[in-house]
């Protein structure tokens, strides 16, 4: 035990020597929740819309109006003719353009019909798709509006938006950050020192000397395990204080769920270290096949139902994808534990596989 | 002269890497393979629970007509709101829509009737295209039935909303995401490898060999950058062909430009990958250090969510992003066909940048 | 101009407030085997790297093969022929691969490196191996290979860093012999060493102590200077009065 002890001690001081990488393993989580929380959202806003408005009568120019009012579009200028379009489209200065038919007003009125074409840049499809959608709601609204007869015969919709109320894209990043840096810190850090003690040679030192090999190696899992724990409370404590994100569940199940994340985590760290010679290799495999993976696969960006059927097959070999998905389920919406069970026993069951495996094969290495 | 001694060398060790040469070929063609069909953020298969408290031919004909759109699939009916959120629990379905009883005879009398939309929100987008879809059917849905309606025929001064998309006629969300998939490739090969490659001789000690002999420093480090500059330019080759045969996808605008904008990009990143090799000692450091800023500059690009969403003080750090720059103008070649000249800010700026991690690589590889 | 090959005139190097080389002076003669001796930490190392280039003193003033140390390090380091104590070839190139790599780092021409080449592999007995990568020769191999490589544009003066660590008695007979060979054809020989019996070798030998030279002279002069039997025991003797510390 007093060996042990003193294997983990000599590995933090690896670690807190190495004050760059520390900066980084503390820093990560934080700038990650910052630019997720404040900086990236998938929200559309500040569009900019050009006009084309032969007509400039009352209608449009009510309509023109709620459009600027609007928090999402700002009126950036105005085309004489249709030609134009192209050119304001094509050079980024408009993602939109309003066109109005002529005599616009008196269209509407005399004949019953009067169009607008909203042309957008439609580079981004989503984007186009939700532009289109405010744009044609505010035209709506201000046609009702104008014509000032109570619409009949709508169905009117009242929404409810569940456990996200103020649509914040912050409540779907949370998991997915928390997700991918503990897969960065327990498999990549793990099995990064473990290979350069081979590289350096030092790994044989350490075998040749009284202190049994699962020893060594658990001592060197033990201070990334504490470091993502901390990590962990830094993300959830700056989740629920600086971004709001409500935590609805029960704490005790979610340090469960995420203690056996961090063990799959760094049994991958381990199996990937009986597996590659060199620190480049260790890096890259855990990049390419980790990282990546748990950045694009696991629903933390892209949702997993969108993916083909064989995708969606691969994707549930990877950790990750079962972990954030029960944290949306016991952090965000709150529910009990039996609705996470199904997440619960397949990462039990990858983290006594993987352990098993990899403890096999670093046996296999020392005969 | 020298300098073809130095690339010799340097493209020797590469072949002799047992995992970098398979590593140059394998990657682009599994991301090229693999992510556009990962990266959809369309919203297809919503699943619906319908609550009808109704039961009227109306509410049928509603039921009927949501399930025919491509958004929705029917996940079932429940009883009771209760019932329909356990289903929300158990992820079965993603929205609500409860329908009002008296749904029916609101709507023959010609008034407003009423339901309730409720979608799961966790995924914000989801939830709010969920939304938006739906209210679209219910909208369309009382169209049809006033139109029926004796009382009704067509309300007099409809304003038709004709949306055009251009650029993007089939709103094809792989179209968007491959270039942008051509840059994050060449910034992880033109990023990561040449640092690594950096570092690497520095633990060994070989590069202490390097710096007793008269050989210039800057040209040592620029033949350890070319040839991941010529290998970026050819993933980049391949990853055109694979967009070509795979997805048909070829650029609207100029070939020529791509590579320019291509080689101007491999040199500004590996220009950063200089700095961040100058600044560490060992690889662990350097690996850290880069994949730090990767992921910044991958989250602040635009490549995944809209730069002009983000909020000022975001926006103006997006400005020193060199990424940025390289996918509004793969954006922009591939679809838009813009030409050299419509992209002449991004190609001075990133030329900038470029300069500016030159002057810092130097610089701090002095001071050491 | 003299006909040292390296002058130097109390040069000190100071990393922050610590002094790890403090004002010495020596100067050797063209085609002399100098041994730099010293406990681990007296700043031989330091020394070492001031003359090749690699660091500036923070005063002083030397010349190295004619050049001045503070400002033509560039000149120097094309004079110079250098190898440490950490293995200093390509790994993964092979014995062939970098002597045309290092030739041409020198500014041989190409048709020079390989008739070199040929006739140095073949000296060394070599030959057979010149298609193989160099991790997977010998260590013994790989040592006087990097030697060969080290003087193999016929530099000045050739700096030898601890070059016989963890060889074994045989091959570190043969590795003197290439440094005598080196030395008989005009080539300056400036090595340091832990092996006390190598000591013996050289032409002039001295010793630092807590960053100053306490001792040069003929290994013989040194014996009869400190009344000891050999050069082990004039070391112990000088090394007992360091204050600093092992480590560094």
């Amino acid at each position: 035990m007093k060996q042990f002890i003193s294997f983990v001690q000599k590995e933090f001081r690896h670690i807190f020597r190495d004050r760059r990488t520390m900066l980084i393993l503390i820093g990560m989580p934080i700038v990650q929740i910052v630019l997720f929380g404040f900086a990236i959202t998938t929200e559309v806003r500040n569009i900019n819309v050009v006009l084309l408005d032969p007509a400039k009568d009352r209608v449009t120019r009510q309509i023109t109006e709620k459009l600027a009012a609007s928090d999402y579009f700002n009126i950036v200028g105005i085309i004489g003719n249709s030609h134009e379009t192209e050119r304001v489209l094509l050079d980024g200065t408009a993602d939109m353009v309003v066109a109005f038919d002529e005599r616009f007003d008196e269209k509407l009125y005399r004949e019953g019909k009067a169009a607008v074409q909203l042309i957008v840049d439609a580079t981004d499809p989503n984007t186009a798709i939700t532009e289109i959608n405010y744009a044609a709601q505010i035209i709506r609204e201000t046609q009702m509006e104008m014509s000032g007869i109570s619409p009949s015969g709508q169905i009117i919709p009242d929404m409810r938006m569940l456990y996200n109320p103020q649509m914040e894209s912050a409540y779907n990043f949370v998991p997915g950050v928390m997700g991918l840096i503990l897969m960065l810190i327990c498999a990549m850090m793990t099995s990064i020192s473990i290979v350069r003690e081979k590289e350096t040679g030092t790994m044989e030192l350490l075998l040749v000397s009284p202190v049994k090999p699962p020893c060594i190696i658990l001592s060197k899992a033990v201070p990334y395990l504490v470091i993502s724990c901390a990590n962990m409370i830094t993300i959830l404590l700056m989740a629920v204080f600086v971004l709001q994100v409500p935590f609805a569940g029960s704490v005790a199940w979610m340090a469960a769920i995420s203690l056996l994340y961090i063990l799959v985590c760094l049994s991958l760290g381990l199996l990937i270290s009986t597996l590659v010679k060199t620190q480049v290799a260790a890096m890259l495999i855990s990049g390419v096949l980790l990282m990546m993976p748990a950045l694009l696969l696991s629903g933390m960006i892209y949702p997993v139902e969108n993916m083909p059927k064989i995708l969606e097959s691969v994707s549930s070999i990877i950790p990750a994808r079962w972990y954030i998905a029960s944290v949306k389920k016991l952090m965000i919406q709150g529910l009990e534990i039996s609705c996470v069970w199904k997440e619960f026993i397949i990462l039990l069951f990858m983290a006594v596989f993987l352990l098993a495996v990899s403890i096999k094969k670093f046996k296999l290495r020392l005969q | 002269m020298l300098l073809k001694f130095l690339l010799e060398k340097e493209i020797k060790q590469i072949r002799r890497n047992p995992f970098l040469p398979r590593l140059i070929i394998a990657y682009p063609v599994l991301v090229m393979l693999v992510f556009p069909w990962v990266a959809n953020l369309e919203v297809k298969d919503i699943n619906l629970c319908i609550v009808d408290n109704d039961h009227s031919v109306y509410s049928q004909r509603l039921t009927e007509q949501i399930s025919a759109s491509e958004y929705f699939c029917l996940s079932g009916t429940a009883a009771t709101c209760d019932e329909a959120m356990e289903s929300i629990k158990r992820n079965d379905s993603d929205v609500i829509l409860e329908i009002d009883a008296g749904f029916e005879k609101d709507l023959v009398r010609g008034g407003n009737s009423t339901v309730m939309i409720s979608p799961n929100s966790v995924n914000g987008t989801k939830g709010a295209f969920a939304a938006s879809y739906l209210s679209q059917i219910l909208s369309d849905f009382s169209d049809g039935i006033r139109e029926e309606l004796p009382s009704g025929g067509p309300p007099s001064g409809i304003i038709e909303i004709n949306p055009q998309y251009r650029y993007n006629p089939c709103l094809d969300y792989k179209t968007f995401i491959i270039p942008a998939l051509m840059v994050i490739l060449l910034t992880v090969i033109c990023g990561f490898l040449p640092t690594l490659n950096i570092v690497g001789e520095k633990e060994k000690g070989t590069i202490e060999q390097i710096n007793v002999t008269p050989v210039k420093k800057s040209l040592f480090i620029l033949s350890k950058l070319i040839p991941y500059w010529i290998t970026g330019i050819f993933i980049l080759t391949v990853c055109l062909g694979l967009a070509a045969l795979i997805y048909g996808l070829i650029p609207a605008g100029s070939l020529l430009t791509v590579y320019l904008f291509a080689i101007l990009f491999v040199v500004t990143y590996s220009g950063l990958g200089l700095v961040v090799s100058n600044y560490s000692t060992t690889m662990q450091q350097a690996m850290f250090v880069m994949f730090f800023f990767t992921i910044v500059m991958l989250l602040m690009s635009g490549i995944f969510t809209p730069v002009r969403s983000m909020p000022g003080w975001a926006q103006a750090i997006t400005y020193a992003n060199p990424l940025r720059y390289f996918v509004e103008a793969m954006r922009a070649i591939y679809l838009k066909g813009s030409g050299f000249f419509a992209l002449i800010t991004q190609f001075f700026v990133l030329l900038g940048i470029a300069g500016l991690f030159g002057i810092w690589a130097i610089m701090s590889y002095k001071k050491r | 101009m003299t006909n040292k090959a390296i002058t130097v005139e109390n040069i000190t190097k100071r990393f922050g407030g610590f002094t790890a080389v403090d004002g010495i002076s020596f100067g050797i003669e063209r085609g002399e085997i100098f041994g730099f001796l010293g406990a681990n930490g007296a700043g031989k190392t330091t020394v070492m790297r001031m003359l090749c280039g690699l660091s500036k003193p923070t005063s002083g003033s030397g010349m190295v093969a004619g050049f001045d140390m503070m400002t033509e390090t560039e000149s120097i380091k094309r004079s110079i022929g250098y190898m440490s104590q950490k293995f200093s070839l390509y790994a993964d190139l092979t014995v062939r691969e970098n002597l045309r790599l290092f030739g041409a780092i020198y500014g041989l021409r190409g048709r020079a490196i390989a008739v070199r080449t040929v006739k140095m592999l073949r000296e060394l007995g070599f030959y057979a191996e010149r298609n193989t990568m160099v991790k997977d020769l010998p260590l013994g191999w790989q040592q006087k290979l990097a030697f060969s490589t080290a003087i193999f544009h016929s530099p000045e003066i050739v700096f030898l860093d601890e070059p016989t660590g963890g060889v074994d008695p045989l091959t570190r007979r043969q590795f003197w012999e290439l440094i005598y060979k080196a030395a008989d054809s005009g080539i300056t020989v400036f090595v340091t060493t832990h092996y006390m019996d190598e000591a013996e070798y050289c032409d002039r030998v001295s010793i630092m102590v807590d960053g100053r030279i306490e001792a040069l002279d003929t290994p013989s002069n040194l014996k009869r200077q400190y009344n000891a039997a050999s050069m082990d025991d004039v070391f112990q003797r000088l090394a007992q009065t360091a204050k600093r510390n092992d480590t560094i």
